[in-house]
């Protein structure tokens, strides 16, 4: 019995490497957070519990409530678009030959440029002075100005979201598609299936996994976007395009209001993580019903 | 049901210089259990496709009942198949999947009438008590089941292609499947056709075995006269395990050889292993050494073996009931044979 206990004991020092890992780059960070989300920090020296105060009033705060209302405005918007597109991309790519490695590269392409980048490109070519799309549109006759009409700044942050990301859904989609056996194309032909019927009944079940993944990282991206829409609009027109990143980090860099920031900061990862959780548990639950 | 026919059908893949299916005729009756035996590139899984209308035929037509199928896609041929791994609809439950097909091509069949279409075929299957199971959570053999019901499902069906059916499922059960498999296809009368490499569920599903090799179809019929009169050395020496004796014609001992001339005068001399009968050194056809011997089993108390044997130059195997020791000489009574020309069957002997 001894003997055995003192083998578990050391059984733990192999343990420890991933203990400090995880503590140093999860938990420690993480609690910090919570930490100064209790306190009202004056300086470095002084500084007061507040309790749950900060949680109070963030959640009262009408341009957090705003923000977070954009914010899933924007993902609910950048999922509808670019899940359904990636999948008709992916569906149309043709399966091998030199046409589908171009096409793939040629879709990787924008998976590849940083995202600030990204923003300037858009930034510039939405231009309504000198940008491509920008003059085009005017002269086209619609008066495009994403510097001053929200409506036309939401649709530009919504385009340059679906150009950057899309092409990430379609290659998850493709490589689940590529799964499907010939076998089952042919047995849905010979029972007659109609096109709708073989994507619903042939490879949405065997792209679920996929899509799953893919909804996942599109939902936790777009729900944390902060450089695109920083170099694109500021925010602006007003506060229009500020989403809850960017309020974030005006609060916490701009006005070192820690306390408060670290508050937001809580609650903004707890939706995310609650989103993820009633997601994937909702997806999976469904799995096993059918 | 249908009768299936096939016309000089010839199939050459764009750019080959050969083809893969040489020019051939099929003629499969109405109801018929029908095999295509072979092995792997032989051609198969080409013919196959051809029935299933998944390739065109680069020459030829194909009818089902005298309709010419040869443009048709595979939905407007009626048919259906059996894959090698049971392709499911893997959302639905196991009813689901039965009655799909009959839900398809903008039918109008009354619910009532699908349902009990369903439960038929459940019943013909054995499968009643899962059809409310998810298809994705039953056994491999009950999946091979369902898959083989969404294929019968259609009392419409001209026939019902299976593809080497058996492979994914465990051989504990296989006969199971194949029996089931056979008993459908006599319950229902569907015309089926049999692809596959292995000759036992060749022999043993089909009606008519077709011996297909190199691109080519060297020998319909029934599976008794397939394996007991091959008309190609080819179909000899595939079929059987171990597969038929050959000898050439010139080295056998001259009254034997005279017996055998006298049928087409063959260049080699084919038997079974079973067609011969071993006795100790005597007068008979032919002599041989005992090289091995293998006890396969009992059968009505005497004990079986299979004997190597080395009979001048060549090796032949014979299974016989006769006790002899490696070493012994031995004689070989020839009860059947066949003798080729040029590979080709040109003449036979014996009773049995």
């Amino acid at each position: 019995m001894a003997q055995n206990k003192v083998k578990d004991n050391r059984a733990w020092i192999g343990v420890l490497p991933v203990l400090l890992i995880v503590a140093f780059s999860g938990v420690i960070p993480l609690m910090t957070v919570v930490n100064y989300s209790v306190q009202d920090i004056l300086d470095f020296n002084t500084r007061f519990f507040v309790g749950l105060e900060w949680y109070r009033e963030t959640l009262a705060d009408p341009r957090f409530v705003d923000a977070f209302l954009r914010q899933i405005g924007f993902s609910a918007a950048v999922l509808l678009v670019e899940i359904p597109l990636g999948i008709v991309i992916a569906r149309g790519m043709p399966t091998d030959g030199l046409r589908a490695s171009l096409l793939l590269v040629l879709l990787a392409t924008p998976l590849l440029i940083p995202w600030n980048v990204v923003g300037t490109i858009w930034q510039i070519y939405a231009r309504p002075d000198i940008g491509l799309l920008g003059v085009a549109l005017n002269e086209l006759g619609i008066a495009f100005n994403y510097t001053s009409e929200p409506l036309h700044a939401w649709l530009t942050l919504l385009a340059m979201d679906i150009w950057h990301w899309t092409s990430l859904v379609a290659l998850l989609a493709f490589a689940g598609l590529t799964s499907v056996p010939a076998a089952c194309y042919q047995a849905a032909e010979l029972d007659g299936a109609s096109k709708w019927q073989v994507f619903r009944f042939v490879e949405l079940p065997r792209l679920k996994g996929v899509l799953v993944i893919a909804v996942l990282l599109r939902l936790m991206d777009s729900f944390m976007i902060y450089t695109e829409p920083f170099v694109l609009t500021g925010g602006g027109p007003g506060n229009t395009t500020t989403f809850l990143s960017q309020y974030l980090a005006t609060m916490a860099v701009g006005q070192f209001d820690l306390g408060p920031a670290a508050a937001f900061s809580v609650i903004y990862f707890l939706f995310i993580l609650l989103f993820s959780w009633l997601f994937y548990t909702s997806v999976m639950r469904n799995e096993d019903e059918s | 049901m249908a009768r299936i026919r096939l016309e000089d059908v010839g199939f050459t893949y764009p750019g080959a210089d050969a083809a893969t299916l040489a020019p051939l005729a099929m003629d499969i009756s109405h109801g018929e259990a029908f095999s295509l035996l072979g092995a792997s590139g032989a051609g198969k899984t080409t013919l196959l496709n051809l029935l299933s209308g998944i390739l065109q035929p680069t020459q030829g037509r194909i009818y089902f009942d005298d309709v010419d199928v040869t443009g048709l896609p595979g939905r407007e041929r009626h048919l259906a198949q059996v894959f090698q791994f049971p392709v499911l609809y893997q959302s639905m439950t196991v009813g689901e999947n039965l009655a799909f097909p009959l839900t398809t091509r903008g039918s109008n069949r009354r619910r009532a009438d699908i349902d009990a279409r369903v439960k038929a075929v459940a019943e013909e299957l054995n499968i009643e008590g899962i059809l409310n199971r998810p298809a994705n959570g039953i056994s491999l053999f009950e999946k091979q089941l369902v898959a083989i019901g969404r294929a019968l499902v259609r009392a419409d069906v001209s026939m019902v292609l299976l593809d080497e059916p058996l492979t994914a499922v465990e051989p504990s059960v296989k006969w199971r499947l194949r029996q089931t498999l056979k008993q459908a296809q006599k319950d229902l009368g569907v015309t089926m056709v049999y692809v596959t490499h292995d000759q036992t569920e060749a022999l043993t599903f089909a009606e008519r075995v077709a011996v297909l090799a190199d691109g080519d179809i060297l020998q319909t019929g029934s599976p008794e006269d397939v394996y007991r009169n091959p008309a190609h050395e080819f179909v000899g020496h595939f079929l059987g395990s171990p597969g038929m004796n050959f000898l050439p014609v010139a080295e056998l001992p001259e009254t034997l050889q005279q017996n055998v001339r006298r049928q087409g005068d063959p260049e080699r001399l084919g038997f079974r292993p079973e067609s011969a009968k071993l006795t100790a050194a005597g007068t008979f056809d032919l002599t041989g050494v005992v090289r091995s011997r293998r006890v396969l089993g009992t059968q009505q108390g005497d004990v079986i073996s299979m004997y190597g044997l080395q009979c001048g130059a060549h090796s032949v195997f014979v299974r016989s009931s006769a006790a002899q020791a490696v070493g012994d000489s031995v004689s070989i009574d020839l009860r059947h044979w066949v003798g080729f020309r040029d590979g080709i069957r040109v003449g036979r002997h014996g009773a049995e």
